[in-house]
């Protein structure tokens, strides 16, 4: 069974897969098997198992996940492996461990592993990236392999890092927009004059939307298309004021049309100033504030 | 009634904005609003048509996307 997705670590790693960054894919791409565990956790559980790591080792993501990382060295296991295991965990920094290792079908292969620690912004380790290299099958140039093997590992630490980062750099953004468009709201509420608490009130829910395109297209990978129709959906239906409950908004219900985020993103914006037009003087008789 | 539509046809995407409100103003069409509107089409190479009488307003912006 699968570790109780009920913690913080849990949580970063299905950020960084719903943030479909590239550390997903170079991890579920790389040829070298690889485990990520859960540090935060008791007992440092795998919460992810790489397709190579399936191929090679042959267990079923169900036998993996939940496991703690000894499980791989159970049968063969002494006082001695667990104890290499857990002070290279201990470490805090990229180890190499050469150890005997168990596959599903009871083969073992004498197995050098890489462990990389991942850390947050404070510092803490959240995650352990396990990388495997069969030491048996390559015998020639142990030594390069090796050091490959635990550059392959640095770099995809590396890349989830930076995917780390930038989910925090989105989220940043969405504060500073936010925290702009509360400053707009309270100029707005200060202002005596009509004609200018009109054109702050116009600056501030632009600038929502902008906050609000930013929010539903850092949400994507990179390049990955949109469904129009839902996007502007999610941006105009909160324009219409509840104080308007005689305009009924409509939208047209159609296949999905997928466009790009360098697409969306003005076009989300033209729907957005149409609506907020449309609103505004179309219906002057029962306009916003009884007029 | 405002009514928004997101549709492809013949590798053009078109969004359509329509009221059935009471028409354009005169001189509507150079408020900050259309201004934006039309900075923003060009930027995606788009075109803008507007359909405006008594009856109410229909924008259409079309772009190859």
């Amino acid at each position: 069974m699968a570790a109780a997705p009920n913690n913080k670590a849990q949580s970063v790693l299905e950020r960084l897969r719903e943030s479909g960054g590239v550390f997903v894919d170079a991890v579920q791409t790389t040829p070298m098997p690889m485990l990520v565990t859960d540090a935060t956790s008791p007992g440092n559980p795998i919460i992810f198992a790489n397709t190579a790591f399936i191929a090679v080792f042959g267990y079923a993501m169900d036998e993996v996940l939940g496991k703690d990382e000894h499980f791989l060295s159970t049968g063969i296991d002494s006082a001695e492996i667990v104890a290499a295991f857990r002070s290279a965990l201990a470490a805090g920094r990229d180890e190499t461990l050469c150890i005997p290792l168990c596959h599903r079908d009871g083969t073992r292969s004498l197995t050098s592993l890489t462990i990389v620690p991942l850390r947050d912004h404070r510092g803490e380790i959240i995650h352990h990236f396990l990388s495997f290299w069969d030491q048996g099958k390559s015998a020639k140039n142990v030594a390069s392999d090796r050091a490959l093997a635990a550059e392959n590992a640095r770099l995809i630490k590396l890349l989830a890092e930076r995917d780390l980062q930038i989910i925090e750099i989105n989220h940043r953004m969405k504060n500073n927009f936010m925290q702009a468009t509360m400053l707009l709201m309270l100029e707005e509420k200060r202002q005596s004059e009509p004609a200018l608490a009109d054109a702050l009130h116009a600056a501030g829910e632009r600038l929502r939307s902008l906050a609000d395109i930013h929010n539903a297209l850092s949400a994507l990978e990179k390049g990955q298309p949109i469904d129009f129709g839902s996007f502007v959906e999610t941006l105009v239906r909160p324009l219409v004021p509840p104080t308007m409950p005689h305009v009924e908004l409509v939208l047209c219900p159609t296949e999905p049309v997928l466009v790009g985020p360098d697409i969306a993103q003005p076009l989300g914006l033209v729907a957005v100033e149409l609506v907020t037009n449309a609103l505004k003087h179309a219906f002057p008789s029962r306009r916003r504030g009884g007029g | 009634m405002i009514q928004v539509e997101a549709a492809r046809t013949n590798g053009m995407l078109r969004l359509r904005v329509s009221d059935n409100g009471v028409g354009m103003a005169k001189g509507a069409d150079g408020s900050l609003g259309y201004r934006l509107v039309r900075a923003l089409t060009s930027q995606v190479g788009g075109t803008i048509g507007v359909d405006s009488n008594d009856g109410g307003t229909t924008v259409t912006v079309t772009t190859a996307a």
